[in-house]
């Protein structure tokens, strides 16, 4: 991983020490790792659901994702969703949805991240 | 030696960053479910060293194989490491309080992860090689008690037969008696339930039978050997075999446990009393007798009847056998009786394979 890819990274919230730690410093491991989220379908599912207004569905997709960026330490997406989480468990649909934006923007700021740190 | 790790999570980037993680120290298989997990155990029951279950997943969820783990007792032999993102008090109580052996949640610190499982699989792996380890020494231990039954049973015979050589009979006499008192005690046992007897107590008695007529021993040729009829001094010498007997086994003690040495104390002493109080030494009468005694009386007073003696011929089996139900040799238990009548097949082939 070049600096630039990590300057990318740090810049979009992702807490590199933290993941270089999980990853075993493994760089590589690590690339291919965030490579492979961009193909991660939690996301999607979890739009999906909150437009179905299906509480558990949003609660079993937004759980996973929460888990997945929380391996990947992307805190940025991980802080939006963790909240939104607690909302599904709870069975506070409304409220957890009132949050898709914001989890949408920082989905879309870390994919973008990506797709732009590793072409 | 376990050296299997399996991973049970349904997010495929855990399972793999997992995998990639252990897989210098562990032979790892996956699972994406609960169902998935326990077909997987299923098959490497006795190679998982640790299973790293996640909670929340679809088909069977974590606690559902925690379950079904726990009523198989395989917790007890595979500790299993809860890895969630569900890390609130609540969740860690209930892993724990269902046999998990930790809870990780996520996202974890790898080397803290690495070093609690490490330490968490050698305890098992401790505590696993402990258990062969006592189990293999009972083993050792019972083969030795065995032996050591074995050889008392065998030392106690070759005394016994001693006493035979002496008497000119050989020493299938004993071999006989041992065999008759144990048909005649599993008949009892069959036909008199209440009676108290089991397997246990019969081998007992089958043993300390050998010894009946250990006391002759003590008994001089002259009276032991002799072909006419004794004097009535000499049959009150010869009487006492019993008594003297008792004596003698009390240096046979340390091969004998106190059950066996007692039965083996009543039958020295008793198996010439007679049912109607009329034998001897003490003149016991009915079931004062003790029941070892009176079952050694009876197959002794038959194997005399169907035996050559230095003073008599053989008689047939069937002769024998009236004599004894007719009360015209002996006097005994109605009991014993019905066990000769209810026994006469097995008593009759084992006399006819063991003929002196």
């Amino acid at each position: 991983m070049t600096d630039e890819a990590k300057q990318e990274l740090l810049n979009a919230g992702v807490d590199l020490e933290g993941a270089m730690e999980r990853f075993l410093h493994n760089e590589a491991m690590y690339e291919k790792f965030l490579k492979k989220f961009l193909a991660d379908p939690n996301y999607q599912e979890l739009a999906t659901a909150v437009a179905e207004k299906d509480c558990n569905k949003a609660f079993t997709a937004s759980h996973t994702l929460k888990g997945v960026c929380g391996n990947l330490a992307l805190q940025g997406l991980f802080h939006a969703i963790r909240d939104q989480v607690e909302c599904f468990r709870s069975e506070k649909f409304e409220e957890g949805a009132a949050m898709m934006p914001a989890v949408t923007e920082e989905y879309d700021k870390i994919v973008a991240t990506i797709k732009k740190t590793f072409p | 030696m376990r050296r299997y790790m399996l991973i049970v999570d349904d997010d495929e980037g855990s399972r793999e960053l997992l995998t990639e993680i252990f897989k210098k120290d562990y032979d790892i298989i996956q699972a994406s479910n609960g169902r998935e997990a326990i077909m997987e155990l299923g098959v490497h029951m006795n190679d998982i060293a640790v299973i790293l279950l996640d909670l929340l997943m679809p088909v069977m969820n974590g606690y559902q194989v925690l379950q079904i783990l726990n009523s198989r007792k395989v917790l007890e032999h595979i500790p299993v490491v809860m890895i969630t993102s569900q890390n609130d008090e609540q969740t860690e109580f209930s892993c724990y309080s269902m046999g998990a052996s930790a809870v990780i949640s996520k996202p974890f610190v790898t080397q803290t992860v690495i070093q609690r499982i490490n330490n968490l699989v050698e305890t098992y792996r401790s505590a696993d090689a402990l258990a062969h380890k006592v189990e293999s020494q009972r083993a050792k231990l019972h083969e030795q008690e065995r032996k050591m039954e074995l050889f008392n049973e065998k030392l106690i015979d070759v005394v016994s037969n001693i006493v035979e050589f002496r008497d000119l009979e050989s020493g299938e006499h004993v071999k006989r008696v041992k065999g008759l008192t144990r048909i005649m005690a599993e008949a009892y046992m069959e036909l008199f339930p209440d009676s108290g007897l089991t397997q246990e107590k019969i081998n007992v008695i089958v043993r300390a039978s050998a010894l009946h007529d250990i006391g002759k021993i003590a008994i001089p040729d002259g009276i032991l050997l002799k072909p006419g009829k004794l004097s009535s001094e000499e049959f009150e010498i010869m009487k006492s075999h019993t008594t003297k007997g008792c004596k003698i086994l009390k240096l046979l003690d340390m091969v004998q446990d106190n059950e066996q040495l007692q039965a083996s104390y009543d039958i020295c002493l008793y198996h010439h009393e007679r049912y109607d109080g009329k034998g001897y030494p003490e003149g016991l009468k009915g079931d004062d007798i003790p029941l070892s005694a009176q079952l050694v009386s009876v197959v002794d007073v038959y194997d005399a009847l169907v035996s050559e003696r230095v003073y008599k011929k053989a008689l047939d089996k069937d002769t024998a056998y009236h004599m004894i139900m007719d009360g015209k040799c002996g006097n005994f238990a109605p009991k014993l009786l019905k066990c000769m009548e209810y026994a006469r097949t097995r008593i009759e082939g084992f006399a006819d394979s063991h003929k002196g």
